[in-house]
């Protein structure tokens, strides 16, 4: 199949293209979640060489691993930002980046720019992520703080409760309220 | 269970889907949500309060030259799948085996007793055609955890049958390694079908192994276990 007409596909569609082997597919994939999946990276590793790397790995396992997404599971965005994020996480328990993070405050959790846009998705993407910007900042510092360790960091709550010199079940406390608190400020937007 | 004995879990849930959970609580916590109604449902609620998450990050352009690095490495990796689809006669060194890693809410670390020698024996020299099937006997490390292996060996093709296999992190592979005395090599991949299951030709060399182990590791594989093995088979 040409660009041109994978282009006119869903996300799901091309999934199946790229079970079969059409790298063309994972093209346009790039194309569409390319920009989020290195943004995050980037958010993840803080430097442009290492997003690189991560990005890289994580459309590779797009290809390789295709048989494995499965649709009732969450969208194709979802599960590609979730192998990012599992490669990026992965590279940094394997440095020594996440011991010079000990004083990890996630401000850019709740201070982040709008990139330009282009297409009436992306629009429709900038206004969900200001949505999310919205639950965020909605968050108690505290709780947004054990978010941020553990998802842009990948520390364990274990880890995080040595960090901040705090109890373990507090922690654990504030993971579950900081969470259910996002999605229930999501509401509709996610129903 | 009654709500007491359930409140331990519920500050798990969401430390396991911001994959917080140490290996062994995880391990604990997929056992436990195997029988939990509760939890799974509010997995199911909880789930999206994650995914949005990246959407909160500053977004910025990746590099130009990023796509095309991207792309001629897929191409690259996409050279010998082609290969190896135009030959269907002859077994795949690896396969990605069907479709879709299984939600079977459960992992353990599972030690196969492998009795294989003597299935081997059994074969003889006379008729080489001949299949000897041995079931591999499992010993779960929790009562609720169920798995199966079966090896067969048809002449000098070795094949791994596996089930209940617990669930992959989106992107992961769990890979094949022959242990010979001291050392370790790494074998081929696997992605389970849907329903947890693998059906996989094992390399030559798994005859001359003395133990075989698989382990979850990044797509593409490693060259050095990096996870605990999840399954164990003493070969000799």
């Amino acid at each position: 199949m040409t660009r041109t007409s994978a282009a006119r596909l869903a996300d799901e569609e091309l999934m199946v293209l790229v079970q079969d082997g059409d790298s063309e597919a994972v093209e346009v994939l790039y194309e569409r979640h390319g920009g989020p999946a290195y943004s995050l990276a980037h958010r993840i590793m803080g430097e442009r060489q290492a997003a690189e790397d991560v990005t890289q790995e994580a459309f590779l396992s797009v290809w390789r691993t295709s048989a494995s997404y499965d649709a009732a599971r969450g969208s194709v965005r979802s599960w590609l930002l979730q192998i990012v994020r599992n490669r990026a996480i992965d590279a940094l328990r394997r440095s020594s980046v996440r011991g010079g993070r000990l004083d990890y405050d996630d401000d850019g959790l709740l201070e982040v720019q709008e990139a330009p846009e282009q297409t009436e998705a992306e629009v429709s993407r900038r206004e969900r992520a200001a949505h999310v910007r919205g639950a965020l900042k909605d968050l108690p510092h505290d709780q947004a703080q054990v978010l941020a360790l553990a998802y842009y960091a990948g520390f364990t709550h274990s880890e995080i409760s040595e960090l901040l010199g705090m109890p373990l079940g507090t922690v654990k406390g504030r993971m579950r309220l900081g969470l259910q608190k996002v999605r229930a400020n999501l509401g509709e937007l996610i129903a | 269970m009654t709500v007491t004995e359930h409140m331990p879990w519920e500050d798990e849930r969401a430390a396991y889907l911001l994959d917080a959970l140490d290996e062994r609580e995880r391990t604990e916590f997929e056992t436990h949500l195997a029988g939990c109604d509760r939890c799974r449902a509010e997995l199911r609620w909880l789930q999206p309060a994650v995914d949005v998450l990246p959407a909160s990050v500053e977004q910025i352009e990746p590099p130009a030259e990023l796509r095309n690095r991207i792309l001629g490495a897929i191409e690259a990796d996409a050279g010998p799948a082609k290969a190896s689809r135009a030959r269907p006669t002859k077994p795949p060194f690896w396969s990605r085996v069907s479709s879709r890693a299984a939600l079977t809410g459960v992992a353990a670390v599972v030690a196969l007793a492998v009795g294989i020698a003597g299935g081997y024996a059994l074969r003889g020299d006379s008729d080489s055609s001949q299949t000897i099937a041995t079931t591999v006997p499992v010993e779960p490390t929790a009562p609720s955890i169920r798995a199966a292996a079966n090896i067969v060996r048809h002449d000098d093709t070795y094949t791994l049958d596996v089930s209940h296999m617990p669930d992959l992190r989106p992107g992961d592979v769990y890979q094949v390694w022959m242990r010979n005395g001291k050392q370790l090599q790494p074998s081929i991949l696997f992605v389970p079908s849907r329903d947890g299951t693998a059906k996989l030709v094992l390399p030559a060399q798994t005859g001359a192994a003395d133990e075989m182990l698989v382990t979850r590791e990044p797509s593409g594989g490693s060259q050095e276990p990096t996870s605990a093995p999840l399954v164990s088979a003493t070969l000799q």
